[in-house]
């Protein structure tokens, strides 16, 4: 008994009674700590966040609130903020800008998405050793770029062989679309790898038993359940390509046209408001409408994260 | 089916088994049989030199203890030693005057004639039609067969009655058991010569065990069935014969009630008796 007393250390030399009774006090200082720091932690970003979301809203609806234009100006192709009143003007309809950065958005899940998803395939079912081990670095290095070099490489490789091939300024949706689909690339493929990989192996196993080759196993089986994966990762992507201003700016053309044409230039929310933001003065219903196109940003942004939400709670595996 | 009677075991062995008795030996057919089959894990040599025949229409056992070689053994019988990287299997599986364990067998071919249930329940997530349509309609089976062919192997499983009215329903949604009874069906909806069951009772409670193990029974009459069994009183019931595996080897063969009873070699009696390692 006093041997082991002993061996337990100096604080062990009450009985059990004694042990058990003692106060908490300090045991509850520590838990508090912690509950305390971690509790901090999700403050800050919870307030941030909101506050940043009170900001672009509110910032976002004082043109239409202090009746600066109406909704419906707002949401017409007419763009010429600097057009006089004899003109008529000045005109703030972002109906071009909204349909061009959705058409880019488009335009790249179109390439991207295919060419990601076979990828993904191919790592994980077709062939899972030499193909991680060369495009996974790959992936990761395609991530790792910054979107200005993105832009750069579209400046200086794609629009001169847009110009030369296609004709007209090289600038524009098919520029734009080109980049955006690179960068948004590893973003499906890797979402598209955890999705395919997170499919049990016994149902692989299954399929095989039942006389089913591989790539049948893959198309009518491991692909379609990791549906739910797959489709999160193209979303993801879309999220990125929508939101996505550098990069596109320096290759979109930046003129206040319809995205009709593959090789016009245009412009998308994104790179009006970089390029006029620093040009405009605070205050101003010019300024105040860039915060408007911040506010559809972010509206469509979150269409896309809600869109993410409802596909991954029907996941089955 | 065979009459099940209780069998009063030797001294040595303490449970009373119910051991299904031989049928008629001149029925037997065999359907398959291996000869010198060895199966290699890159370096690890799983089963070493098995010689063994599985009768047309009975059931054949396989036990022994955890790592013994069984379900590595079982799995070479339809090739799906193929889908694990490094494994390497030597010998020769015969069935019907071919050797199934060549480059040039047509696996998909040779699994929809030799079928396998796994030990978890492995359901695809698809509803209860098109878990057993999925096989079928690989091989270019039209809508009417499908449906005659779910309807009937459904049927044979004993599960018709409970999911006839939710067949284009999910199939994750069945009981452990039922999803263990629809692979049975899966696998039978290819009407295969032979199927392997690898421990399909291991994952289900008592009751579903019970079922599965009717039903092995009555499979029998339509295919050669060959399962790895846990269990001991399983294998028991429901064979007609045994192989007792050890470390890669296969010790003893023989009809059931003769193991069972009167296990020739010593390794198997002390095995059966619990008095193993």
């Amino acid at each position: 008994m006093e041997q082991a007393a002993k061996a337990q250390g100096s604080s062990c030399k009450e009985s059990l009674s004694e042990q058990l009774m003692k106060p908490m006090r300090k045991m509850l200082i520590i838990e508090k700590q912690g509950k305390i720091i971690t509790l901090v932690c999700a403050w800050v970003l919870i307030v941030t966040l909101f506050s940043l979301l009170y900001f672009i809203t509110s910032k976002g609806i004082s043109p239409f609130v202090n009746n600066q234009i109406t909704l419906a100006e707002f949401f017409s192709f007419e763009w010429g903020p600097t057009a006089s009143a004899e003109q008529g003007g000045p005109f703030y309809g972002a109906m071009a800008f909204i349909l061009g950065s959705l058409a880019v958005t488009l335009g790249a899940t179109v390439v991207s998405a295919p060419l990601g998803i076979g990828a993904a395939i191919f790592m994980t079912e077709i062939a899972p050793d030499w193909g991680k081990k060369i495009l996974q670095p790959v992936i990761e290095m395609l991530v790792g770029i910054p979107s200005v070099v993105y832009g750069f490489i579209g400046l200086t490789v794609i629009v001169p062989v847009i110009r030369e091939t296609a004709g007209g300024l090289g600038f524009g949706l098919l520029a734009g679309i080109i980049v955006l689909s690179i960068m948004i690339l590893p973003t499906i493929i890797s979402v598209g790898v955890d999705a395919i990989q997170a499919i049990p192996r016994q149902i692989r196993e299954g399929s095989y038993a039942l006389g089913a080759t591989r790539w049948q196993t893959v198309s009518r089986l491991v692909v379609r359940a990791a549906i739910p994966g797959l489709m999160t990762g193209v979303v993801l992507g879309m999220a990125r390509a929508f939101g996505e201003a550098l990069a596109v700016q320096m290759v979109i053309g930046n003129s206040p046209n319809l995205p009709a044409s593959f090789i016009e230039p245009i412009s998308t929310l994104t790179s009006v408001i970089t390029l006029n933001m620093g040009n405009t003065v605070q205050g101003t219903t010019y300024n105040n409408v860039l915060w408007s196109m911040a506010l559809i940003l972010l509206l469509i942004t979150m269409l896309f994260i809600f869109l993410i939400r409802f596909i991954t709670r029907r996941r089955e595996y | 089916m065979p009459q099940t009677i209780t069998v009063p075991f030797p001294v040595q062995v303490k449970p009373k088994f119910k051991i299904s008795q031989p049928q008629e030996k001149k029925q037997l057919r065999v359907q398959l049989e291996t000869v010198d089959l060895h199966v290699y894990y890159g370096e690890t040599h799983a089963v070493k030199g098995v010689d063994l025949p599985l009768y047309q229409n009975t059931v054949t056992a396989f036990i022994g203890p955890s790592g013994c070689g069984k379900s590595t053994f079982l799995r070479c019988l339809n090739r799906m030693n193929d889908t694990i990287p490094g494994a390497r299997v030597e010998g020769r599986i015969m069935v019907e005057g071919i050797d199934i364990n060549q480059p040039v067998i047509n696996t998909s071919h040779l699994r929809r004639h030799i079928g396998m249930v796994f030990q978890r329940p492995n359901p695809f997530s698809k509803s209860i039609y098109e878990n057993i349509a999925f096989a079928p309609r690989l091989y270019g089976a039209s809508k009417k067969d499908l449906d005659r062919i779910v309807e009937e192997s459904l049927k044979k499983v004993a599960l018709w009655d409970e999911v006839k009215d939710r067949l284009h329903k999910t199939a994750l949604a069945l009981s452990g058991g039922q999803q263990q009874r629809l692979c049975i069906a899966r696998a039978i909806a290819m009407n295969p010569r032979i199927i392997l069951l690898d421990e399909p009772t291991s994952a289900l409670d008592p009751i579903s065990t019970g079922k599965v193990e009717e039903l092995v029974q009555e499979l029998k009459k339509d295919f050669t069935i060959a399962i790895v069994s846990h269990n001991m009183q399983q294998a028991a019931r429901i064979s007609d014969y045994t192989a007792y595996f050890y470390m890669g080897n296969l010790v003893e063969f023989g009809e059931t009630a003769q193991l069972f009873t009167n296990p020739k070699k010593k390794e198997t009696e002390d095995y059966l008796t619990g008095r193993f390692g």
